[in-house]
């Protein structure tokens, strides 16, 4: 799936639309994620989408869950992280992640070289990350691209209907 | 009139103790001109904490200068770079120095920018850790 988003922030909005989905349905649904695609950021983000999660083989209640209303009102206001950044830095983004220089991202966007500047000041800030290699890490791996072998580890969350 | 390129060296030569800094060895100049005055606001808050403002006079008057005298790019360099990052309390972590104690230093042109002009609003001690 991440193969087929832009970027995480779509990504992180599609699995929290999801419980609209599971909500409706009787059913347990476990999501695993290898952690190769995602990187610091976007484990907290995914984690704020599921209700519970599997701990030391233990199912619990995830203090940290956001309805998918909570969710996407908290990422407008957040102004701070993957989701709040804007099209054209989303852009910027994906372009220094394939290491592309700012005079390219620039030439490619059709935008100045303070621009770009201003923009990628604005991704690392939101991003919290302080170089491009940075940038580069925490922005998920498109999974064609995946290796088999180069598995990091894995995250299991659970979209299990609250039956309270 | 300032042109965006002519800001960033102006700021180095108000300070000239960044570029011996480990703060000027940091940052890398492909990361674009937004970034590096980003690591020499934190030479700023370094300094200031370390109680030697003795720089901050010069190169507050160059941030006026660029305000006054600067291009829309260039003022953008001041206003949503340098200020957007000595307004930033993340840029403090670990520092007795807070935004609000650069207020003495700031120049008129600077406190008529609505974010600056409110650190000097805010009581001391107010800020955020």
């Amino acid at each position: 799936l991440v193969g087929l988003m832009d970027d995480f922030s779509d990504f992180a909005t599609y699995e929290s639309e999801l419980n609209r989905f599971t909500d409706e349905y009787h059913q347990t649904l476990l999501c695993l994620y290898d952690l190769g695609h995602f990187a610091g950021i976007g484990v907290v983000d995914l984690l704020r989408t599921h209700r519970r999660i599997l701990l030391g083989g233990l199912v619990i209640d995830n203090p940290h869950y956001l309805s998918p209303d909570e969710y996407l009102t908290t990422r407008e206001e957040r102004g701070h992280g993957w989701a709040s950044r804007t099209s054209t830095e989303r852009q910027v983004t994906q372009l220094v992640a394939q290491y592309q220089s700012n005079a390219e991202i620039g030439a490619r966007l059709a935008l100045s070289q303070a621009v770009v500047d201003r923009h990628l000041h604005r991704v690392f800030r939101k991003l919290d990350v302080n170089s491009r290699a940075d940038v580069a890490r925490h922005v998920p791996k498109r999974i064609a691209r995946s290796e088999k072998g180069r598995v990091h580890g894995w995250v299991v969350m659970g979209r299990q209907r609250s039956h309270e | 009139v300032i042109t965006y390129v002519e800001v960033f060296p102006l700021l180095v030569a108000a300070c000239p103790g960044y570029e011996q800094s480990s703060f000027a060895a940091e940052a890398d100049e492909a990361d674009g001109v937004f970034l590096r005055v980003g690591h020499l606001v934190r030479y700023l808050i370094d300094a200031l904490d370390r109680s030697e403002p003795h720089e901050l006079t010069a190169v507050f008057g160059v941030v006026d200068c660029v305000l006054e005298e600067g291009d829309d790019e260039a003022r953008s360099l001041i206003t949503d770079g340098f200020f957007d990052d000595l307004t930033n309390t993340d840029f403090y972590d670990g520092a007795c120095t807070r935004p609000h104690d650069f207020v003495p230093w700031l120049g008129p042109r600077a406190m008529e920018l609505p974010d600056v002009r409110r650190l000097s609003e805010r009581p001391r001690g107010t800020d955020e850790a």
